[in-house]
């Protein structure tokens, strides 16, 4: 009987406090009962017997999660939710860090290309840890207040109005949204950036600095465009004709950019004739990507909307 | 198929019925063991596991009303259906029949002999 009680009280510590004494009793009663049946059919029944069906019956870890199976901490009906919202704040978290420290960095800090990327990532780390976290404990104190008659509601919404949205490649990924605009961003952040900091030296050279200030409109499309896309998640024939003129002003930008001087070569002190060079092959080969991509995109948007 | 499956599937399809045939046998008051063993006896194969916590659930729905009782030297918790309960199992009853009255031509493929 002393393995039985021990086996009870094993069940007993895997459950919350107000169910323990009522689920250890009723345990306790079909225990008993299963025993006294197996005693009547073979007659005798020692500790082995005891150990044996207590074996057959499971783990006290088992028993108590088929007694008082375990909420999961956030409820299924908010998990969609919960799973945007995470998508959302990490991604206006991560654009908000490759601000931050890329105004550091043209402020004047010392800092190599991997100190910024170990920079931004940091940053990133820090906030997203609390952000998560506190998103988190409040989804799952949402789960816990509500009931069935307290389900969330959705908006207001007739199939009427339901986008016509028959393909796939329609819906606009987070992640692709927030990349854009972290890459943006960063874009008017490098380019203005000696604007409003009079004792910072742009980066680039006068004629790259002027063909870029131009353009600066361009990219401020780009930026309202992607706010746009976060709203409507969903690719229409004006959306895409709208992205295929960004997209061909930026490979206009980029051979053009191709052409000229882009780095001001005063602003790198720091590096010798081979580091220069580095550092121009390097903007070569960004603004070759940058053409290719924006082609490809010019492409794949001219194709989808013969498509739609 | 692999066993896993197949077993899947018919837990799946197990455990709809199983609270029918626990709403039903316990018009009679049972405690756990007896009514395991009531179901046993009517080609109802259910484990301990399985069976007690189901109970305690349909008990917590309101469904089952149990009480403490006294008996052979030691206590044992009866359960019978509620007021609740009774009413539901009415609604069940005639859901079960109505499925079975549809999904046996289904099985049998009677149904495509008589649209022919």
């Amino acid at each position: 009987m002393d393995m039985v009680e021990r086996y009870i009280a094993a069940v007993q510590r895997e459950l919350p406090e107000d169910k323990r004494d009522d689920i250890g009793r009723e345990l306790k009663a079909n225990i008993l009962d299963q025993i006294e049946a197996l005693e009547a059919q073979q007659g005798q029944f020692n500790d082995s017997d005891v150990s044996s069906l207590l074996i057959s019956m499971g783990h006290p870890r088992d028993v108590a999660i088929t007694y008082y199976p375990p909420k999961p901490l956030i409820a299924s009906s908010l998990m969609r939710l919960y799973a945007s919202t995470l998508y959302m704040v990490l991604g206006v978290l991560f654009v908000i860090s490759v601000i931050e420290v890329t105004s550091t960095w043209l402020g004047g800090s010392s800092m190599g290309i991997i100190r910024f990327v170990f920079a931004i990532a940091s940053d990133f780390i820090n906030s997203a840890f609390f952000a998560f976290s506190a998103i988190t404990i409040s989804f799952a104190v949402m789960s816990r207040s509500q009931t069935n008659e307290n389900k969330p509601r959705t908006c207001r919404w007739s199939p009427e109005k339901l986008p016509t949205a028959s393909k796939s490649w329609q819906h606009i990924g987070l992640d692709n949204i927030f990349t854009d605009l972290a890459t943006l961003l960063f874009l008017i952040l490098l380019i203005w950036y000696p604007l409003w900091r009079n004792d910072s030296n742009s980066l680039f050279s006068a004629e790259a600095l002027q063909i870029l200030r131009w353009f600066t409109p361009v990219i401020g499309v780009a930026v309202v465009h992607s706010l746009w896309q976060l709203r409507v998640r969903l690719w229409s024939a004006s959306m895409l004709w709208l992205n295929i003129g960004v997209n061909t002003a930026f490979l206009v930008v980029s051979l053009i950019l191709m052409q000229t001087q882009v780095l001001q070569i005063e602003t790198l002190p720091t590096l010798d004739d081979w580091g220069i060079n580095v550092a121009q092959y390097g903007i070569n080969t960004i603004l070759i990507a940058v053409a290719v991509i924006s082609s490809y995109e010019v492409i794949r948007d001219a194709r989808r909307i013969r498509r739609l | 198929m692999t066993t896993a499956q197949l077993d899947k599937l018919k837990l799946e399809l197990r455990r709809g019925v199983l609270v029918l045939a626990v709403l039903a046998s316990l018009k009679t008051p049972h405690y756990g063991y007896s009514l395991r063993k009531q179901l046993h006896e009517a080609g109802v194969d259910i484990d301990e596991g399985t069976l007690y916590p189901l109970i305690r659930r349909l008990a917590d729905q309101g469904l089952l009303d149990s009480e403490w009782q006294q008996g052979e030297g030691r206590e044992r918790r009866y359960y019978h259906l509620s007021e609740l309960g009774a009413e539901l199992l009415e609604q069940l009853i005639q859901e079960w029949q109505t499925l079975n009255g549809a999904v046996t031509p289904l099985l049998t493929g009677n149904n495509d002999k008589e649209q022919n």
